[in-house]
């Protein structure tokens, strides 16, 4: 593409983020004890610099490089526009900001109309200092993120696309290949054009009411009123969990937490033996008390499972008498085939089983107690959608292609640039687009707002 | 023993204050004859309290000597300085590793007394000294009830309490996860109660520090004779040198496991893994290995090597491939995932040998500009 038409599709679009801040600046969320949150943004345009340093030539002649200029630019250049210096660095992240008032970040938002905007979970003395130590870190909420990306959603394969970095080879396919890899030339570097859909939304969806319901308000026993839910914008859902007990936490107390939800490290041997099973009813808590579901829904699906596991085959073939088993009171392992699965087999079952059942938190997320997250109420750059707040009951009903829309009037013309592997089809209120190929296409502001975000349209 | 209940105090008696040193009523009673750092040295300058400085010094000695840090009860309120003063000689010594088996040997000592103390004292402590929200679950009789698997337990805490000091633990029973936890609330038996207590003691005394400035010439004798014990101690267990270059080159995760190795820091399992398997792999000697985890406080010289030799032995002498960033980052052991350190090249990066090699190249090449990661691939930096 060339620059000049990226050039204007950024501009464009920080302008029309920036009418809609103007309008709707009220409405972000203004996180709780505001002067102790880092923000962070990303820009539309890039901020480059020219770093100025000597060094010696082959010959060992002391020389000079770069000019020590800066400046800001929609265009992204490899040498620097002043010197030719090709060490020229651009960046269109600006952290550790800080906002003393409500009003400070509203006219901010509206001014700098940035593609993304986020802020810490963390509180700081400090929030604008650069280094963390003098930041002085007081404490954080707990964050989860719920996003298709780790959810491995078989929609994936038929929305998302990849391309090749290596010049030389410039492959390009559907889907997502196997361990990102390019699958001609095995290059790792690979961009990965991300879509989405009904189909991993509501996956996401599912896995961040798991969360919230059969975790965080039921195991950890929060109080509803400090989880605060919201819709990422792009591909999922966050969590953040507002007690102030927890926000003295370090990291290894929060990757016990992920641990937990996720069902990993769960010690099966401990509760799956010959004489152990009598004892698995009744209101045992923790995971013991979900054991029998995880279990049944595992054997259940057991036609989908990739593993090679020596009991894949068995349980396969005796799928029912195994559920029956488990399903009596007390439940059994017990099932009448001869030389049927013993209980290491068992126990294997159990720890792949609770994996499963688990929630599907990214670990990061959580753990990084010094990590940004999305500002509730602003606008996501890769969409065009709102970062939406929700309650535990909207996220039932809550579609994002509609519910979710900042931009409703007018339309616009726009180039689709499908060439390649084309653009997938998608739904924006109730009306299906796409998909396509090379288009020259009118849509409603809203449809146009989304391709051009997701930059695979430009504007004529 | 003869004991003396100390009024003052909420049913602790003044020779449980002295085994509990970090108890609100031990705390009190010092502070109430030292009420600082300052007025603690300028105590101990008269020749009238010498028996609290030498006492300090044992303890420090038996500390670094791992053998068993004995209650001195004299029966006198100055009694309550020498666990102060044994703290203040090891912060002017300010070694880490000396800190490490400090707090390791005094959390030890407390767990020990711990172990036959009753219900309503171990209760108190956790309340008034920790803040921990911990309850009673009531005689076996009352546990009856209770399905079978809760019925051994003494008692129930908070989560946010537990994970304060269960993840250094790392054994499986440990794990949130294999908890039966309910409501924000957990069974813990009563040893594993006192386990955490004592670990949470340890993590006191190795979060806290003190400002020393100038001490007397009675203290500073009793430094300078731990200072020698403590290099001969070092001496013994010398890791075998690397070379700086080698060293420069670590990606930052490496270079703090490595460091904490050799400071004498505990390194939980998966960091220890992790580490032993990077430092084979960039074509370290098992002997050269051994000797970065001689210094740790927990070393058993055939254990490790077993570890060690198991892990370079795996399919045909290729040994085990250390974890790259991801699982590193999961486990807490990635210093800029954290946000506690930084290096441009870990954006580019998906495993600790790539940014050695990396590195390496860039060292041998004498380059210090490092805009060319630009070049390659960008990590993702946030949601
Ligand atoms: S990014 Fe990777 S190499 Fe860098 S410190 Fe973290 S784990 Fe180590
Ligand atoms: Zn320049
Ligand atoms: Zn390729
Ligand atoms: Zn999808």
């Amino acid at each position: 593409m060339a620059l000049h038409t990226q050039e204007t599709r950024s501009k464009f679009l920080q302008l029309i983020f920036q009418d809609y801040y103007r309008v709707n600046a009220n409405q972000v969320d203004i996180p709780e004890r505001l002067h102790m949150r880092e923000f962070g943004m990303e820009s539309w345009d890039y901020v480059w610099r020219c770093p100025e340093r000597r060094t010696r030539d082959a010959s060992g002649a002391e020389k000079s490089i770069g000019c020590g200029q800066s400046g800001r630019s929609f265009k992204k250049f490899k040498v620097c526009p002043n010197c030719g210096s090709p060490e020229v660095q651009m960046t269109s992240w600006t952290r550790h900001l800080g906002y003393r008032s409500p009003d400070a970040l509203r006219n901010d938002l509206v001014v700098s109309a940035p593609h993304s905007v986020y802020h810490s979970a963390a509180f700081y003395n400090i929030p604008v200092s650069r280094s963390m130590d003098e930041k002085d870190w007081q404490g954080a909420e707990l964050v989860f993120d719920i996003d298709a990306d780790h959810l491995d959603c078989p929609c994936s394969q038929d929305h998302d696309a990849w391309r090749c970095n290596n010049p030389e080879c410039n492959e390009m396919g559907k889907g997502v290949p196997a361990e990102e890899k390019c699958t001609k030339c095995g290059s790792e570097s690979i961009t990965i054009r991300r879509w989405l859909c009904d189909r991993c939304l509501g996956d996401a969806k599912r896995y961040t009411l798991k969360l919230y319901d059969e975790f965080l308000t039921s195991d950890f026993g929060f109080d509803p009123r400090n989880i605060q839910l919201n819709y990422s914008g792009h591909r999922g859902y966050h969590v953040r969990v507002r007690d102030p007990r927890i926000f003295k936490l370090d990291a290894d107390g929060r990757i016990e937490i992920v641990q937990y939800i996720n069902g990993l490290g769960f010690s099966s041997e401990r509760f799956i033996t010959e004489t152990s099973m009598a004892l698995l009813t009744g209101n045992i808590p923790g995971w013991p008390r979900k054991l029998m579901v995880a279990m049944i829904e595992f054997i259940r699906n057991i036609d989908s499972y990739d593993g090679k596991e020596r009991w894949v085959e068995p349980l396969r073939k005796y799928k029912t008498a195994a559920i029956e088993g488990l399903l009596r009171v007390p439940p059994t392992l017990r099932i009448p085939v001869k030389g049927f699965l013993g209980v290491k087999s068992w126990q294997e079952i159990a720890t792949q089983a609770v994996a499963l059942y688990g929630g599907k938190i990214d670990i990061p997320v959580t753990h990084d107690i010094h990590r940004v997250i999305r500002l509730i109420g602003s606008l996501h750059g890769k969409t065009g959608f709102n970062v939406v707040p929700l309650s535990r009951d909207a996220v039932e009903s809550f579609n994002p292609f509609r519910d979710a829309l900042a931009f409703t009037a007018g339309s616009l013309k726009v180039r689709v640039m499908g060439g390649g592997v084309e653009i997938p089809k998608f739904r924006i209120g109730d009306t299906e687009y796409g998909p396509y190929g090379d288009d020259q296409v009118e849509l409603p502001m809203a449809a146009a707002v989304f391709i051009l975000c997701k930059g695979v349209a430009t504007i004529e | 023993m003869k004991t003396k209940v100390i009024t003052a105090s909420a049913g602790l008696t003044r020779l449980q204050m002295l085994r509990y040193p970090f108890s609100v009523e031990a705390r009190e009673l010092s502070q109430r004859q030292a009420r600082d750092v300052e007025t603690l040295v300028s105590l101990l300058e008269t020749s009238r309290n010498e028996y609290v400085v030498e006492e300090a010094e044992n303890r420090v000695i038996a500390a670094l000597d791992q053998s068993e840090i004995l209650t001195v009860n004299n029966n006198d309120d100055r009694d309550f300085l020498i666990y102060p003063t044994s703290r203040l000689i090891v912060e002017k010594i300010g070694d880490s590793r000396l800190k490490e088996y400090q707090a390791e040997a005094e959390s030890k000592a407390v767990n020990g007394h711990l172990e036959n103390e009753k219900d309503d004292i171990v209760l108190h402590l956790c309340k008034s000294a920790f803040s921990w929200q911990v309850e009673s679950t009531g005689k076996p009789v009352q546990r009856a009830s209770l399905p079978l698997w809760l019925r051994t337990f003494d008692f129930r805490m908070r989560f946010e309490d537990f994970l304060e000091i269960a993840p250094e633990f790392h054994q499986s029973p440990w794990k949130l996860v294999n908890r039966y936890l309910d409501a924000g609330w957990l069974p813990v038996q009563g040893l594993e109660l006192k386990r955490l207590m004592s670990g949470k003691f340890k993590q006191l005394i190795l979060m806290s520090s003190l400002e020393v400035r100038t001490l007397p010439a009675r203290i500073t004798e009793a430094v300078q004779r731990v200072e020698s014990e403590l290099r001969g101690k070092i001496k013994t267990t010398q890791p075998v040198k690397i070379t700086e270059s080698i060293v420069t080159a670590f990606p930052p995760c490496i270079r703090q496991m490595h460091e904490d190795s050799i400071r004498g820091k505990n390194l939980p399992h998966e960091a220890r893994f992790a580490l032993a398997a990077f430092l084979l792999k960039i074509g370290m000697s098992q002997q050269e290995v051994l000797g970065v985890f001689k210094s740790s406080p927990d070393f058993v010289s055939s254990l490790a090597e077993y570890q060690v030799r198991h892990i370079s032995s795996k399919s045909g002498g290729e040994g085990y491939t250390p974890p790259g960033c991801r699982k590193l980052q999961g486990n807490g052991l990635c210093p800029v995932y954290q946000g506690l350190e930084y290096d441009p090249l870990c954006e580019y990066v998906k495993h600790p040998l790539g940014f050695y090699k990396t590195r390496a190249w860039e060292i041998m090449k004498g380059i210090e500009n490092h805009s060319w990661y630009a070049s390659k691939r960008k990590k993702q930096q946030s949601f």
